[in-house]
């Protein structure tokens, strides 16, 4: 359990910013802190790693002071047991993938895990290669693993995904979903993507200027409107296709890809990339039983 | 996105199936729904509701006798027409609302529907979604 | 060429050397903490550190004269719990040339390790390492043209620094007597054709070892 009890003066190009938050996260959640850019929640993240200090208050991990400016307690980074990703993933260019998740084994650690974590992510074949010759969502695989190895109790993740494509952003989501789900680490992420979140989070705090203005599960924050119905998705603009007055749009669904049909005031206001909301009563859906050959394709 | 605001005058229940009851102005409304009513607390009677249903679920009728199975009748007169190829999106004026329905070109011509056209807008009660009204 | 001639051209590229090599293990811890710290004194050390650049070789040299000679406290502690003299001696270059070729060696470092992503270091923090594994592990080798850079700008301002070394050193053969200094009195006393040995060399070295410079920093280049 993870007790934040923290402020902080934060200058910006806006003028000064009083950064202010006071929650518990419980053992083996995974929450988000979601807001605009400059409203503090990189900080938290740097100040649970120790990488900045708050101006005052505690964080408490698990019953043990990493930091207390009352008890004048300062734990440095390296003393936090922490797996950090960061959003440049921050990979030493000098060192091969292998030697990367190597250097991260502290003394006395059982080397295995490495070999583990490389198969985990499947880079077995590129284990030799250097940072600069992966592809972006290998890198950040990389990262992830590297983060790993010290297997740390907690996970803090900034903006982890935000330089990847689409694409390679949704398979990501699925790997770190899982990854949370095989190691049950306390995981902390940092995004601005409403559907980033909805896939991974359980719960999320709204960050603006500095203070948490919302704080709840995905579908609390984001979805104000309630709806009684039964089928009830949040997905992800892909297209927009105008045939006539009525517009089609095709949406990511989790791994799946739909269209939908929206009419011009529907349509209003969305983008590409716009998170949906996408509602249907319990009648309309047409089922059939799937066969073998057809989970197949 | 049709929506109509009404409130709930009854609700009637049989194991996870529930038809509610709505007024709009004089107008009686029904919708299906799931669950039982208790699951849905913003579905209450006495309280005010949002109506919705897709453009594309409105039918219309043009002198329209005889009885039919749709619960939900709207009567109103045709504000606006506009058609494409094969859709005609008909805008009607409902007391103070307006909505607005999809339908073939083809059924719109052979209709002879024009602005001014006194019409009854159906919807069947299990395309009719509440939301919670604030 | 005659013997002295060699003398000299060993005992340039001798103080080159050694400046050299001192100069990397004053230079790369310096430069390490110019780079990390958030100390007020920072610009302080950074001035000190730039001054040779600015100053009259003259003035720095003046300086080290006074304090080199036996009169003065710190030139007495050297020589008479030391051992050693200054003001004169191989020693006294060697001193000299690590002072005068300091930002030599700290600027290029300094600059490529503030230039290195600020998240690599945090990230080995985070992997629970010390800042010195941080500094030989992963900055250092992240910057390897800046090293040569300073190593090799260290070395060839050292072999053609005069103003300093005349004033320190004096023109003492096979002890005190570099090239630079030797072209100018063979110059003066009208010896054209020694003077353009010890020029000729001088500029063939220093072109080549440029050129390797800019050679090898272009292969790092190409590397990443």
């Amino acid at each position: 359990m993870i007790e934040l009890s923290v402020k902080k003066r934060l200058l910006s190009a806006e003028g000064s910013l009083e950064l202010m938050l006071e929650t518990t996260i419980e053992e083996g959640e995974f929450i988000a802190f979601f807001g605009q850019s400059g409203a503090g929640k990189t900080t938290i993240l740097r100040m649970i790693a120790g990488l900045e200090t708050p101006d005052s208050g505690h964080i408490i991990v698990n019953g043990t002071p990493w930091f207390d400016s009352q008890k004048r307690i300062n734990l440095p980074p390296a003393k936090r047991p922490i797996g950090f990703v960061f959003q440049d993933y921050a990979l030493f260019p000098n060192m091969s993938v292998k030697e990367n998740l190597r250097f991260a084994l502290q003394k006395g650690d059982n080397p295995a895990i490495v070999e583990e974590l490389i198969e985990v992510i499947g880079l077995r074949e590129l284990a030799d290669r250097l940072p600069a010759q992966l592809s972006g969502g290998q890198q950040q695989r990389v990262a992830m693993a590297r983060a790993l190895v010290r297997r740390p109790r907690l996970l803090l993740l900034d903006e982890p995904l935000s330089a990847l494509d689409h694409a390679m952003r949704h398979k990501l989501q699925d790997e770190l979903a899982k990854i949370h789900q095989r190691f049950g680490l306390t995981t902390i992420l940092v995004s601005h993507d409403p559907s980033e979140i909805f896939r991974l989070c359980g719960r999320l705090y709204h960050l603006e200027q500095g203070c948490i203005k919302k704080a709840g599960t995905p579908s609390e924050i984001f979805v104000k409107e309630k709806i009684s119905s039964s089928f009830k998705f949040v997905g992800e603009v892909l297209a927009i296709e105008q045939c006539e007055m009525i517009y089609l749009l095709t949406v990511a669904i989790g791994t799946q890809v739909v269209k939908v049909m929206a009419t011009e005031r529907e349509r209003e206001g969305l983008t590409i990339g716009s998170p949906i909301q996408i509602v249907s009563k319990a009648f309309h859906p047409i089922i059939s039983p799937i066969t073998h050959d057809d989970r197949e394709q | 996105m049709n929506r109509l605001k009404g409130h709930i005058t009854a609700i009637q229940s049989s194991g996870e199936l529930s038809l509610v009851d709505i007024a709009y102005n004089q107008i009686h409304l029904t919708a299906f729904m799931l669950g039982k009513p208790d699951e849905h607390p913003e579905v209450t009677v006495g309280q005010d509701i949002w109506v919705l249903f897709k453009e594309s679920e409105v039918a219309i009728a043009k002198d329209f006798s005889g009885s039919i199975s749709l619960r939900n009748r709207l009567e109103g007169y045709i504000e606006k027409i506009v058609v494409g190829d094969l859709l005609a999106e008909v805008t009607l004026k409902v007391g103070d609302d307006t909505i607005v329905s999809i339908i073939s070109r083809r059924a719109c011509d052979a209709m002879k529907l024009k602005v001014g056209d006194h019409v009854t807008a159906l919807i069947k009660a299990n395309e009719m979604t509440l939301m919670e009204y604030h | 060429m005659d013997a002295e001639f060699w003398t000299t051209m060993t005992l340039t590229f001798k103080l080159a050397l050694i400046t050299t090599i001192i100069l990397l293990f004053i230079g790369i811890p310096l430069a390490y903490f110019l780079a990390s710290t958030r100390s007020r004194f920072k610009p302080i050390i950074e001035t000190i550190v730039s001054m040779p650049l600015v100053l009259p070789p003259t003035v720095l040299g003046f300086y080290l004269l006074v304090a080199f000679s036996s009169e003065h406290a710190f030139g007495k502690f050297c020589e008479e719990v030391l051992g050693f003299r200054l003001s004169f001696t191989f020693e006294g270059l060697v001193l000299g040339s690590v002072i005068f070729s300091l930002p030599f060696m700290v600027h290029p470092i300094q600059s490529g390790l503030q230039n290195l992503p600020k998240s690599l270091t945090e990230a080995a923090q985070m992997l629970g390492k010390s800042r010195t594994t941080i500094l030989f592990r992963v900055l250092l080798p992240n910057i390897k043209p800046s090293l040569l850079t300073g190593i090799v700008i260290t070395f060839a301002h050292t072999v053609g620094e005069f103003g300093v070394v005349l004033m320190i050193g004096g023109n003492i053969p096979g002890e005190t007597r570099v090239a630079s200094i030797a072209i100018y009195d063979e110059v003066e006393a009208l010896n054209y054709a020694t003077a353009h040995n010890y020029a000729l060399i001088l500029f063939a070295i220093t072109f080549f070892i440029l050129l390797l410079v800019y050679l090898v920093n272009r292969s790092f280049m190409h590397k990443v």
